[in-house]
């Protein structure tokens, strides 16, 4: 696994901070004001191909995953990071692990989602049972049943939140299938404690 | 389409839909922004899945248009092949 973003090379080409003009430096831009950050991570970098739809991309992450909603910001993390490693994301696994992290979680349960390994994530049984569905809707979501969703309010989530876990469940399958079919390479975010500026 | 791929939406409501009727505040206004730009009366079941965020719902809307329902770097018919088989493939009967 390169270590190093700026030496490795994606699958599928994708257009460099240095390269870009027009509307996808435009779109990057809009990232860097809307972030206060500089260098475009690369599973925006993705999306070059289709600056209308960078931009539209980093609008909905914002409204869905990166705020509080029906779930807690630190709950989606959670549902993102063990996605992640369901789908087989190092990118995006060690990105949201990362905002994990940010939101309260020790470093204990950071590693523990790192490896998939909820049982020494220090989860509540309410949260062990959303983790549970993160994995049945990841797998198979056409397998789950009514009694499934059940379970999930049993545990105390309520229908807007499992509907809301759902769509990033989804938003996941969406981001860890362009990550890794673009090849997209990890930036050890965990490993460094930061992120890049 | 199989009759294994069929049998999926068979399996009973799983989470609550805010169907049409039942809409208020923000989710009726979003479902009346759809009703209004389709000249369609009911909304389809996939953007009810979305009712429990309006907001969101109506940037799916708009990326859905932008990079799906429209000619891009590819065509809209190779866009719609790929819609299907996936859908075929992910066992979506919808």
């Amino acid at each position: 696994m390169p270590t190093n973003e700026e030496q490795a090379v994606t699958k599928i080409k994708v257009v460099e901070d240095a390269d870009a003009t027009g509307e996808v430096a435009e779109a990057y831009d809009y990232w860097r004001a809307s972030s206060g950050r500089k260098k475009v991570p690369g599973i925006l970098k993705s999306l070059s191909a289709r600056p209308d739809f960078l931009k539209q991309a980093v609008d909905f992450s914002n409204t869905i995953q990166f705020s509080d909603g029906h779930l807690s910001r630190r709950h989606k993390e959670m549902i993102g990071s063990y996605a992640s490693y369901l789908n087989s994301c190092p990118y995006c696994l060690d990105s949201h692990a990362f905002f994990l992290k940010t939101q309260g979680a020790t470093d204990e349960a950071v590693a523990a989602f790192m490896n998939g390994d909820l049982e020494r994530a220090n989860l509540t049984s309410a949260e062990l049972a959303l983790m549970k569905y993160v994995e049945l809707v990841s797998k198979a979501a056409y397998r789950t049943t009514p009694d499934d969703v059940q379970k999930l309010r049993d545990a105390g989530w309520k229908e807007e939140q499992i509907a809301e876990a759902v769509y990033i469940i989804a938003l996941f399958a969406m981001f860890n299938r362009i990550a890794n079919a673009f090849g997209v390479p990890v930036q050890n975010y965990v490993a460094m404690g930061r992120m890049t500026p | 389409m199989p009759a294994y791929i069929q049998a999926v939406s068979q399996l009973g409501e799983k989470i609550k839909l805010i169907q049409d009727a039942d809409a208020t505040g923000e989710t009726a206004l979003a479902y009346d922004e759809w009703r209004a730009k389709s000249g369609r009366m009911q909304m389809p079941g996939i953007l009810k899945c979305f009712g429990a965020r309006p907001d969101f719902l109506r940037q799916v809307l708009a990326f859905s248009d932008t990079i799906h329902f429209s000619e891009g770097h590819l065509s809209r018919r190779h866009k719609e092949m790929i819609a299907t088989y996936v859908s075929f493939l992910n066992r979506c009967p919808y």
